[in-house]
């Protein structure tokens, strides 16, 4: 583990020598002809991915890089990937948004890369220092992207409440990770697993352990848009451009849920292995905090007018579900939340590169400038109607089995919280149908109005088809194939839960 | 009281009165020189607990860095500053009491719990040890803290740039 | 008596309170940005603290990226309330009202 095996992060650096490319290129070119930005930016994160996947092969156990500070396992290589194939598509869509654009292109896909190569940082971080850095790397990329629309005030307004509340959120997190340093004195993730400090946790005299974890949960919440830090994202989805909400959707809470499983797994995973009592008590909050998360996502969502809005609401709501996994907290809830996450990947990017070609065709995100989508354009109303089926949890489709298997998983613990859990979830799914099935009707019964702007949307890049295409495959097949990648989820959350 | 704990309990004094000052002041021009104080006391602090690198970190960037970045937002929007007057401060009796609910649970928290002490508290140089870590241990961390500088360089400037006509 | 552990961890639980006080009460953006810092200085008096009572450099090392992420994320910030004060020439986080729903 002393080694310091600096090729294991080859992706990473990669990305980071692809991202110099691209700002060398950058400075050098005229503001009309960044398509050579735009390639060495493609090229990284492809080859990245592609790397990322390699390495998955050749795995054995554990690896351990930089004196043990970076660690690959199924659970990392499996994120990678997912960050890899989340970036390309975003990146096939902003190449299509930043047509509309006349300034920043570089700037753009520039802050796009380092958002990723946080990301693909995030799923090897070993202590709290990387952790908080890679985070960070993330968080403040988002910002800027989030803010990028410089003439448009709302776009701007958005930038400052998410800066705002996440720069709160850091303090939260910061604090809570100072706690926890003081109660064990260390900052490796796997020393917390190892060094009693189940012990700590579940006794009173480790209140400041507690604490620190709870802490620590708070700030991550504001990552995953959970309650209580959920108050951005509605307003941030609906003033970025369309590609970072995309981004932000999947992207960001990707990441999220990679820090608050492997933060879990290392503070409070020793307890339940043990079978404390204090284990119940934390299960308990957050099933709370779950079940708060997707009645405020799911019926906050009913009355939106926006498209962008409804999914941000409805993205808390997702995040809620996932909650649902990580308070099951074993082998089931974990792979659970691991295919949920990947169904979730071609869902909602495809829902997004509808948002984004409609958006450049009719300026407009109003869930009622949809109607008329079905005649004009068949087949984005498809992939469109899927992926809202899908996102509702309609079986046969990939979102169906991701929520499945949560519900198994939350259900088979078998206690009292577990089954009211369940329970508000499936009041969240039951409303969400509601909404999803309101933009699908808007999609297909009502008619568009005469001079209106809906037309029939010509010129789609082949990036855009290539990811409209593959979120419709991957929609089905991740309902009907589950086989292959629910192997591919157990994988990782043995590896997550060996530690 | 040794002559320590008198210069700690001073530094505590500056940090807290300066802090108390830099959120509850109605000009935020006199909040943002109250901040300065803030920023100093922990300053003291950190030399005060042997931390004698981050106590110049703190100077070198809290002070010279953020404050004076601060100081230039106030400046560049500084007419609504003074426009806003008694209007600059809302629900403050909700503050107070949602921060007397944040410290008493932090005391609370902290009263009841041991935590791990070993080791000598020595007044040793750090620069040195730091310096070892930064570039051994923190390798990973510290590439991706300068990865992090530059992605901030060119989102600040691309966000600031007023549009060409 | 002599200045222990649960001194330091008093004081920044006071400044981490303040800051909050800070975040909760400004309507200036920049105000807001101001307690935050605060509430980031108390985060770090407790990592010097574990620091000097646990024997252990890795608290400050982590201070130091605290200290060189936070000063980005100001400037960050401060682009982007430049921004929006170019735009509407006011800084209130509590008229920035544009998106509702």
């Amino acid at each position: 583990m002393n080694e310091w095996n600096i090729g294991l992060a080859m992706p990473e650096w990669i990305l980071a020598i692809s991202a110099l490319v691209a700002l060398f290129l950058d400075a050098r070119t005229p503001y009309h002809r960044k398509e050579g930005v735009g390639n060495a930016v493609w090229i990284g994160v492809i080859v990245a991915t592609l790397w990322s996947i390699m390495q998955g092969f050749g795995l054995d156990g554990k690896e351990y890089a930089f004196r043990g500070r970076y660690g690959l396992d199924a659970f990392s290589v499996l994120f990678k990937v997912i960050f890899g194939i989340t970036a390309m598509f975003v990146m096939a869509m902003s190449d299509t948004w930043l047509k509309r654009v006349d300034r920043g292109h570089g700037e753009f896909r520039l802050l796009t890369i380092f958002a990723t190569m946080g990301m693909f940082f995030v799923a090897s971080v070993e202590d709290f220092a990387t952790l908080f850095v890679a985070l960070e790397l993330i968080t403040v990329s988002f910002y800027c992207l989030t803010a990028f629309k410089r003439n448009d005030v709302r776009s701007i307004e958005a930038g400052i409440k998410y800066i705002v509340l996440g720069a709160l959120a850091s303090a939260f997190l910061l604090l809570g990770i100072a706690f926890i340093y003081g109660a064990t004195g260390s900052l490796l993730l796997r020393d917390l697993a190892s060094s009693g400090a189940a012990d700590q946790i579940g006794h009173a005299g480790g209140a400041l352990l507690q604490f620190g974890v709870l802490l620590t949960l708070v700030g991550l919440g504001f990552k995953i848009a959970a309650v209580p830090f959920q108050v951005w994202t509605p307003d941030v989805y609906e003033g970025a451009a369309s590609p970072v909400t995309a981004f932000l959707s999947m992207g960001s809470k990707a990441a999220g849920f990679v820090l608050l499983l492997k933060v879990v797994r290392a503070c409070l995973g020793p307890m339940a292995d043990s079978g404390l009592a204090a284990a119940s008590s934390w299960g308990a909050l957050i099933a709370l905090l779950a079940g708060l998360t997707i009645l405020y996502g799911n019926l906050g969502a009913m009355w939106q007018g926006n498209l962008k809005r409804l999914l941000g609401y409805s993205s808390i709501g997702h995040a809620g579900y996932l909650l649902m996994g990580v308070m099951a907290f074993n082998h089931a809830g974990f792979t659970a939340i691991l295919y949920y996450l990947m169904a979730y990947l071609f869902t909602v990017l495809g829902v997004f590169a509808v948002v984004v070609l409609v958006n450049g065709l009719t300026k407009s995100h109003r869930v009622d400038d949809y109607a008329g989508l079905g005649r004009t354009n068949p087949f984005l109303a498809l992939v469109l109607t899927c992926g809202l089926l899908s996102l509702a949890g309609v079986p046969p489709l990939a979102g169906f089995f991701g929520k499945f298997l949560i519900f198994r998983a939350v259900i088979a613990k078998g206690t009292v919280v577990a089954y009211s859990l369940a329970a508000v979830g499936s009041l969240g799914v039951v409303v969400s149908m509601y909404y999803y099935l309101c933009v699908v009707k808007r999609i297909y019964m009502h008619e568009a109005p005469e001079n209106g702007p809906m037309k029939t949307i010509s010129g789609i890049s082949r990036p855009m088809m290539a990811v409209l295409w593959i979120c419709l495959i991957g929609i089905f097949v991740l309902g009907f194939f589950v086989q292959p990648f629910m192997s591919l989820a157990e994988q990782a959350a043995s590896a997550l839960l060996a530690g | 009281m040794g002559i320590d704990a008198i210069v700690w309990w001073l530094f505590a004094a500056v940090s807290v009165v300066g802090s108390l000052f830099a959120v509850l002041s109605p000009s935020i021009v006199r909040a943002v020189f109250s901040l300065l104080l803030a920023f100093g006391g922990v300053a003291g602090i950190y030399a005060v607990a042997g931390a004698d690198f981050l106590a110049i970190l703190q100077i070198v960037v809290y002070v010279g860095g953020v404050l004076v970045l601060i100081a230039f937002g106030i400046l560049l929007t500084g007419r609504t500053a003074q426009a806003l007057g008694e209007h600059e401060v809302k629900n403050r009796p909700l503050g107070i009491l949602i921060a007397a609910g944040i410290f008493i649970g932090l005391l609370g928290a902290l009263m009841k719990s041991s935590f791990k002490i070993g080791g000598n508290a020595t007044n040793e140089p750090t620069t040195e040890a730091i310096g070892k870590l930064l570039l051994g241990d923190y390798i990973v961390a510290f590439e991706f803290a300068s990865v992090f500088l530059l992605m901030a360089l060119i989102g600040a400037a691309y966000l600031v740039r007023r549009e060409e006509a | 008596m002599s200045i222990g552990p649960y001194h330091y961890l008093g004081l920044a639980a006071a400044l981490f309170a303040i800051g909050v006080i800070g975040v909760v009460t400004r309507r200036n953006a920049i105000g807001v940005l101001i307690g935050v810092e605060l509430m980031l200085n108390a985060a770090n008096i407790n990592l010097v603290a574990f620091s000097r009572f646990s024997g252990g450099l890795d608290a400050q090392i982590f201070a130091i990226f605290v200290i060189v992420i936070a000063a980005a994320e100001a400037a960050v910030a401060l682009a982007i309330i430049l921004q929006l004060f170019e735009k509407r020439s006011d800084v209130d986080v509590d008229r920035a009202r544009t998106l509702r729903g």
